[in-house]
């Protein structure tokens, strides 16, 4: 694939800093309020780097669909800015939208039309779009391209969209929850799709989900949002290397480690999640950490304790 | 690329097509099938005449002359009362299409943007192309074209039909009828069209964007045709009046108008100023030799310099309609 030609597109900023990987995706500073005073975004620094397989994580609210959607141009930033290989969204929306791939959350086929028609359709919409490649995986999952979109299911619907996606040859692929509304074996078959294409094309993705086994396989780095802001932002790899967990509250001092946070284990336990540095040996009170420990014991040390209120005394400022 | 994007735009609107389409076509059929009723029943020479009335209400000298013979004026008379039955349908029929383009316009403009924000297809289509400009442009334009084409049929078969029912009148050059045929008729539509366009993109959801676009056509028409009205008025001369009723010219007043000085007079000042006449009542006589029966009219002649502006006032107003839309649509959120 070739690289981004960073200062030669209007709108660009950079997109990479000296030394550094060169970067996808960019948010600097970014906060949006929605009417209302509604705050999805407060202040988010992320770099998706070229090449990876990046997932979005958090709470529903958390930011992610607005995130997503500000690279796409479907959302203007409060204030801070977001970049696609450089280049603003706002400010030069087809040299953006030339490098993304995009599903939404929603399955947003037509009514009435087959799914060759949407394949002809993204065709006639996008300058160099594959026909062939998104036939050959339409066909690769038995999805009959005569078939009105209407009768398919939701796991059908939700390949058509990536097939179309795919088919733009996108430097970068968004994908909106594409996840939430299958069974198992269709998010499997999704992700399959997903990953071959996106590793044949050295393409970068960004995922949003909340199954985190499904994540865990598919990505190699994860950024997790809570309550608008960035909590966590590694390597899948590192963040599962870095954290360990024990059934207590307390571990012995000497240990030298600082607890995350705490959040709810299985049924009528407690779990505590440790940051450690990721050479520690095995520990008797530490376990490993799974992923969806990691994102948990984060989301829950993001949370604003709640200050207790004495009765008869006034809340603490 | 072209042919593919219109078979694609005709299939996904396909019910909205085939709806307006069916109406039109309805309409067409009725206006050239009482076109035909109207020519079997058409009046004989010596039927037609008609009771013509003067300035004060006195009965003028009717055009032709009846016939004399009670016989065949009985059966003059039955054959007019059959004609006029046919012609009242004719009337029916006109006004109902008047109805049509705007039911039209309506049904069509709202989907065209409002369905994709609804359905959440604009997010796919609006990622995959990289202009969203373009994107609507050519949605636009081409269902608008359609739409203009799809109304030209009745447009063009309601001229048919009122020609049938002023058979010794040009209808390209009379002002009878004359918003309910031609261009005028098919511009309505491609006006209301541009705004169901813009409430949908604004909206974003058809059926409030139906409700608004009904209002705000209601509310356009009505000052629209008061502008022309205004406007036509301003076209019109001072003529001397025809009394067998010209349907051709567009008029406005009858008045009288001084022999002498030119100036035009009401009905009231002109009886205050006449003299009594020797029976009682004023001097007709006094006021046919002083005052001469004049219409406030835009000649028939006229008709094509005025329907030509008028379709063209809608055409502007059109256009920047659907301007407005592509701003809504390049800055709005697809959903």
């Amino acid at each position: 694939m070739d690289q981004p030609e960073l200062s030669s597109a209007p709108g660009a900023t950079s997109g990479a800093t000296p030394g550094s990987a060169i970067v996808a995706l960019q948010a600097r500073a970014v906060a949006k309020r929605f009417r209302g005073g509604v705050r999805a975004l407060d202040g988010i620094d992320v770099d998706i780097p070229v090449g990876s397989i990046c997932a979005l994580v958090g709470p529903n609210g958390a930011g992610k669909s607005t995130l997503m959607k500000a690279w796409v141009g479907f959302e203007r930033p409060s204030s801070g800015s977001v970049a696609v290989f450089g280049i603003n969204p706002w400010q030069n929306k087809p040299a953006a939208l030339d490098r993304i791939g995009y599903v939404s959350q929603k399955p947003a086929l037509y009514r009435g039309l087959t799914v060759a028609d949407h394949v002809a359709l993204a065709g006639s919409l996008r300058p160099g779009f594959d026909h062939g490649l998104a036939e050959r995986r339409l066909d690769e999952l038995a999805i009959p391209l005569d078939q009105d979109t209407r009768t398919l299911s939701g796991g059908q619907q939700a390949q058509v969209m990536l097939a179309l996606a795919l088919g733009t040859h996108a430097q970068v692929f968004i994908l909106d929850e594409p996840l939430a509304s299958l069974d198992p074996l269709a998010r499997r078959e999704f992700l399959h799709v997903l990953v071959d294409a996106v590793r044949a094309d050295g393409a970068t993705a960004v995922l949003s989900s909340h199954v985190i086994t499904d994540i865990e396989q598919a990505c190699d780095r994860i950024v997790v949002l809570g309550g608008g802001r960035k909590i966590l932002d590694e390597p899948i790899a590192e963040a599962i290397a870095s954290h360990r967990i024990s059934a207590a509250e307390a571990v012995p001092a000497t240990l030298g480690i600082q607890p995350v946070g705490t959040f709810p284990g299985p049924v009528g336990q407690r779990l505590t999640l440790w940051q450690v540095p990721p050479e520690r040996p095995d520990d008797p009170v530490l376990r490993p950490a799974t992923l969806e420990e990691v994102i948990l014991g984060q989301l829950a040390a993001s949370r604003v304790p709640r200050v207790p209120r004495v009765r008869g005394q006034a809340p603490a400022a | 690329m072209m042919r593919t994007t219109l078979r694609i735009l005709v299939k996904t609107f396909r019910f909205e097509l085939i709806a307006i389409a069916l109406a039109c076509l309805a309409l067409a059929a009725g206006e050239l099938f009482v076109s035909g009723q109207l020519d079997a029943a058409a009046l004989p020479r010596e039927c037609q005449f008609s009771q013509n009335f003067g300035p004060f209400g006195q009965q003028q000298s009717p055009t032709p002359a009846p016939v004399s013979d009670p016989v065949a004026e009985a059966a003059c008379q039955l054959k007019q009362n059959a004609y006029y039955e046919v012609d009242q349908r004719a009337t029916e029929l006109l006004g109902f299409g008047t109805a049509l383009p705007i039911l039209a316009g309506l049904l069509l403009g709202v989907a065209v943007v409002g369905r994709e924000l609804e359905s959440g297809t604009a997010s796919l289509a609006w990622t995959l192309s990289r202009s969203r400009r373009r994107w609507y442009l050519t949605r636009a334009l081409l269902l608008g074209l359609i739409l203009g084409a799809i109304l030209f049929v009745p447009a063009i078969t309601a001229n048919v039909l009122e020609h049938a029912r002023q058979r010794l009148v040009d209808p390209g050059a009379s002002f009878n009828d004359a918003g309910e045929r031609g261009p005028v008729f098919a511009m309505r539509g491609l006006l209301t069209y541009a705004l169901g366009v813009v409430a949908g993109a604004v909206l974003g959801r058809q059926l409030p964007a139906v409700i608004v676009t009904f209002a705000l056509t209601l509310a356009l028409f009505t000052a629209f045709e008061t502008s022309v009205v205004r406007w036509e008025r301003s076209l019109a001369d001072w003529r001397p009046a025809d009394t067998n009723g010209n349907v051709a010219d567009l008029m406005f007043d009858e008045e009288f108008r001084d022999r002498a000085t030119g100036q035009v007079a009401d009905q009231n000042d002109v009886i205050n100023s006449a003299p009594q006449s020797s029976q009682g009542g004023p001097d007709f006589d006094w006021i046919n030799s002083h005052y001469e029966y004049v219409s406030l009219v835009v000649p028939g002649s006229r008709y094509g310099f005025v329907v030509a502006a008028e379709s063209a006032a809608l055409g502007v107003a059109t256009i920047l309609l659907l301007g407005f839309g592509m701003l809504v649509v390049n800055r709005r959120r697809p959903e």
